[in-house]
């Protein structure tokens, strides 16, 4: 998921800074104090997550997380990502300084729109939630490639192609992904459920329903 | 196009690296990604120092490549393995000077020291005395070269190893504390701004 430098043109990643610029703006003004920690923490789990390699078959794959990411922190999940990213091309070298705007994109824009997908779903019966939360890892990393695809589109590479490739190579990270998410979902909701997002929402439908 | 599907399954990594050297008349290589895959069937671009392509190839299954020296001069290797993913290495000057020179005397050195032993049987006698001290020369700098060849190649492999070696435990717990850092100042202007 992580685009080395000097592969893309200057206009993508000119595009890229100024969205992932944007997304960091809007998740910074929605970060407020209690959320602080929980941001730190999920930063943090992401920027060790890339180095988790899962052996599948001939190739080796590592995880991603920005599902989860996204499904607790929303728009957070743009500064949380750009933080780790930068963090991880600076000490690992992996992905690049120039790169570090679109591979913000890359990986946060899916985080941000699966949380408006299942957010909504993560407190309702067994059954829905674990869906929701499957979906949720499973199509953040689908998206991602997506995103991946389009910005390598324009470096002489067809979309489709492209696209096509990517995700394929991605299918056994979106399975696993879908269940890492399941088992947080599952174990916050019995430890701590106010952590999960839309939590006063659903306690107020649950209070009202008893 | 079916090349990015055929390398899909090594491009998941984030990070590829190429390491080459210079041996005799050839450019050895290998291209690997992080995690320690092996750049299978790569593109590899050899430009010069001005940027002007001089020759492409590809890796093979182990990920490694080799290419006959195309000119005198420096050489940028570039590596691409699709998906984005991209590395360099850059043999400078001086690295394939110096070889060629080595190469040119251990190719003159070898005829030389064969003729005399045919053609000196009067000779015989005394034959310590007879080789002069170019020939001599020629032939030490060639039995160096091959000792050097022999010690070095390990070496030049372990030098690899290390360019190309992953995040190390340091790395990874100095970026989780400087998030955590992060996290504490962040925490400290809020508080702040409370008051």
């Amino acid at each position: 998921m992580h685009i080395s430098e000097g592969v893309l043109s200057a206009p993508v990643l000119g595009a890229g800074m100024a969205l992932a610029f944007a997304g960091t703006a809007v998740g910074l003004k929605k970060l407020k104090e209690d959320k602080i920690p929980r941001t730190a923490v999920l930063s943090a789990a992401f920027f060790v997550a890339s180095l988790i390699h899962v052996p599948i078959g001939p190739s080796s794959v590592h995880l991603i997380l920005n599902g989860i990411l996204g499904l607790m922190l929303g728009w957070i999940a743009f500064p949380a990502i750009l933080i780790a990213l930068l963090l991880q091309g600076v000490l690992f070298q992996f992905g690049g300084i120039t790169t570090l705007g679109v591979n913000t994109v890359i990986m946060a824009t899916p985080a941000v729109v699966c949380h408006y997908l299942f957010a909504g779903f993560v407190h309702k019966p067994k059954a829905i939630s674990y869906a929701a939360s499957f979906a949720c890892g499973f199509l953040s990393v689908f998206f991602s490639s997506l995103v991946l695809g389009t910005a390598l589109m324009f470096t002489q590479e067809s979309f489709l192609a492209v696209a096509w490739a990517v995700v394929i190579a991605h299918l056994p990270v979106m399975f696993i992904e879908g269940l890492v998410a399941i088992f947080c979902v599952g174990f916050l909701k019995k430890v701590q459920p106010e952590l999960l997002p839309k939590w006063s929402a659903a306690r107020q439908q649950n209070t009202l329903a008893v | 196009m079916l090349f990015f599907i055929l390398s899909g399954g090594n491009a998941l990594a984030h990070r590829v690296t190429v390491f080459a050297w210079v041996e005799g008349n050839t450019v050895l290589g290998e291209g690997k990604f992080s995690g320690g895959k092996k750049a299978q069937n790569a593109e590899i671009i050899v430009r010069d120092v001005k940027g002007k392509e001089l020759l492409r190839t590809r890796t093979n299954k182990k990920g490694e490549f080799s290419f006959p020296i195309p000119a005198k001069t420096g050489m940028r290797i570039e590596l691409i393995a699709g998906m984005g993913h991209k590395a360099e290495w850059i043999i400078p000057l001086e690295d394939i000077y110096d070889t060629p020179t080595i190469k040119n005397t251990r190719d003159s050195g070898t005829p030389p020291p064969a003729p005399p032993e045919n053609t000196a049987p009067g000779q015989a006698a005394h034959p310590s005395v007879s080789i002069d001290p170019a020939q001599l020369e020629a032939i030490v700098e060639k039995a160096v070269t091959k000792a050097l060849n022999k010690k070095i190649t390990p070496l030049t492999g372990m030098v690899a190893d290390l360019t190309q070696k992953g995040p190390t435990i340091d790395k990874i717990f100095g970026g989780i504390g400087y998030i955590f850092g992060l996290m504490g100042v962040a925490i400290y202007f809020s508080s702040r701004k409370k008051k």
